[in-house]
């Protein structure tokens, strides 16, 4: 396993005091779509195997009720000693937080409630904006260090009628707060090299999961519904993990004076997904629309509809890439930062050398991590190929070949990536649809036991409702597993069942990310939890 | 008379305001959009003139174009148009609009 693989395991790692447990080593999964790579990918399960999740034994095992709806993604530690609740001692816990400003620790075996703590009053609506649940909390999937033990994550509080970003860094044992909480304050120089224009969280949604590397946290900031674009730009923001203390740049999208609209935004936001990062801790992430007069790009001092590489101390934008139709993404709200960004090697056992991204208009672009390109009609993989409209991220597993599992539109698709003769992202195969009749996309995250040809991959996928729901009845979601091996060019379908629900069907999304672990898959959703594996 | 005409007054203020700030939640699809005004088509193929300026004017309202499907909330005036105070953007598909209100 080189470096670069072992950083990209770092999210999924093994921990060798689990046999304690009883079992194998156990799988922690301590960040957005498991890894700084975003890769989604789980390659130690051992115990659901496409024939085992295609039998009768595998089914929901658990439904633990939630205090609000759950945007974020669970998070999974092994063997943490619980040191608040009832029920201490050694437990392989999931990590819930939910919109109410609410984390939950649950038992990932038994599905008991071990502990849980609310860290104050979400904000109501912000700005009216519908485009979330009645409460917005904890909108960021935290992220855990598990060398440290810490838990970092972003609460949203209504505080004195004013809302209240406050980064924390907690005990995983207890949600204790290992140091004293900050307030998120940032100011930033305008392109006019005078005019400071500061962070109001007042106009910033904390969408993006949160990304731990180089030794700092890092959060992606955008705006609701495009609401208050005058006084909401997209910021990236660090702080050191160990003393919560910021970074001492910051990186703004848009530093313009004025604008056509005076809609600044290029946010950062990408459904949720988290910034991603490589082996040499440089930082990932995709912008929203700005302007809609279309005309405010030119790379440096607006950058929006970008695939954006940015240093880590947050000072410099290193390389970027903007499809050449930018000016029509910005007039039709056409965000290319509706996507997450994917970071994946081009050949097997590589170290990342490339990144793949794709928008509302569904065109995947994959791009040379050494060089973005730019601003261009073509990634390095040459013209776009299509997925549907991505509200989503893609995944990626490899077993033999480097793969790329898109989620546009309502079907998975098997992307085999080609380097010779040139660069190529070739269509292997696609599901059935799973349906979702919200905006086009969803989430997949993939399990495999290994990396050969015989590691027996699995594609999950969490569909968004078909109908409209409501607080009282929230409309059903589903949970896909497919053969991450095609038959033809099919992916044969194992498993469909109720998942959970949602209630704000209208305007908010169901972004949810199926996480993989241990012989489990945990789906969260509006004020549930719910626990598949094999009875 | 003068311990009843007191209420009298009060009941009556309060019924005009009531009829007057009625705030409606209606969705649908924008057309005919003409700077802050446009028409919405609503699920049942009414339309309903709308008036986005007071959202515009709070930064409470999404970039209208013909045929984007906007929830448009606020009150209707003497003239039957919706004085919209937050104009949203929600889902293409209307099987997922919630009921009007």
């Amino acid at each position: 396993m080189s470096t670069e693989n072992r950083n990209m395991a770092a999210g999924v790692t093994l921990a060798a005091l689990a046999l304690l447990m009883g079992c194998g080593p156990l799988a922690s999964v301590t960040t957005y779509h498991y890894d700084n790579y975003r890769s989604g990918w789980n390659q130690s399960e051992t115990t659901l195997t496409s024939a085992s999740v295609a039998g009768p034994k595998f089914g929901e095992l658990y439904n633990i009720a939630l205090d609000d709806q759950v945007d974020t993604q669970p998070l999974i530690l092994p063997v943490v000693s619980v040191t608040a609740g009832t029920n201490q001692g050694a437990h392989n816990v999931v990590y819930v937080a939910t919109e109410s400003n609410t984390i939950y620790m649950i038992d990932a075996v038994k599905g008991t409630v071990l502990f849980s703590k609310n860290f104050g009053a979400p904000v109501p609506t912000p700005l009216g904006c519908s485009n979330n649940g009645p409460n917005v909390g904890i909108n960021g999937t935290p992220v855990i260090d598990a060398k440290t033990m810490t838990m970092y994550v972003i609460t949203y509080t209504l505080e004195g009628g004013a809302p209240v970003y406050r980064l924390h860094a907690l005990d995983p044992g207890s949600l204790a707060e290992k140091m004293p909480n900050v307030v998120v304050s940032a100011s930033h120089v305008l392109s006019d090299g005078h005019t400071i224009f500061n962070f109001d969280a007042k106009y910033q949604r904390q969408r993006a999961g949160l990304l731990q590397a180089n030794g700092n946290v890092y959060a992606g900031f955008g705006s609701f519904c495009d609401f208050g674009g005058g006084h909401s730009r997209g910021w990236v923001l660090g702080w050191n993990a160990a003393a919560l203390a910021p970074l001492a740049a910051n990186q703004m999208n848009d530093t313009q004076i004025s604008e056509p609209h005076g809609m600044f935004l290029s946010s950062v936001w990408m459904s949720g997904s988290g910034i991603a990062a490589d082996g040499a801790g440089n930082l990932y992430f995709v912008t929203g629309n700005s302007d809609p007069s279309g005309t405010t790009y030119d790379g440096v001092t607006n950058i929006q509809e970008s695939v954006v590489k940015e240093s880590p101390d947050l000072s410099k934008v290193l390389s970027l890439f903007t499809p050449s139709d930018q000016p029509t993404l910005d007039q039709f709200d056409s965000d290319y930062g509706s996507g997450g960004v994917l970071l994946l090697p081009k050949e097997p056992s590589q170290a990342a050398s490339a990144a793949a991204a794709a928008g509302k208009n569904g065109n995947l672009y994959v791009m040379d991590l050494a060089n973005l390109g730019g601003k261009s009609a073509k990634g390095i993989g040459g013209t776009p190929v299509s997925i549907g409209g991505c509200w989503c991220a893609q995944s990626y597993f490899s077993n033999g070949s480097v793969h790329i599992v898109s989620s546009g539109g309502s079907n998975v698709i098997l992307w085999t990536v080609q380097t010779s003769p040139a660069l190529s992202v070739i269509q292997q195969a696609s599901s059935g649809s799973i349906g979702g009749s919200q905006d086009p996309g969803f989430f997949t995250s993939v399990s495999s036991n290994g990396t050969g040809g015989s590691s027996d991959p699995i594609v999950w996928a969490v569909s968004r409702p078909d109908a409209a729901g409501s607080t009282t009845s929230p409309a059903p979601i589903g949970l896909w597993a497919f053969k991450g091996r095609p038959t033809g060019t099919s992916l044969p379908q194992i498993y469909h069942g109720t998942a959970g629900g949602w209630a704000e069907t209208c305007c908010a999304n169901a972004n949810i990310v199926p996480v993989v672990a241990n012989g489990s898959v945990f789906v969260a959703s509006y004020k549930q939890l719910r626990i598949f594996g094999l009875h | 008379m003068n311990r009843l005409w007191i209420p009298a007054l009060v009941l009556t203020v309060a019924s005009m305001a009531g009829q007057t700030a009625e705030r409606r939640v209606i969705y649908g699809i924008a057309h005919k959009v003409n700077g802050t005004k446009f028409e919405l088509e609503t699920r049942a193929g009414k339309t309903v003139p709308v008036d986005a300026a007071p959202a515009m004017k709070a930064e409470k309202s999404v970039t209208v174009r013909e045929g984007l499907a906007v929830s448009a909330e606020g009150t209707t005036d003497k003239k039957g148009v919706l004085q919209a105070e937050v104009v949203n953007r929600v889902k293409s598909a209307r099987a997922m609009w919630p009921e009007d209100r």
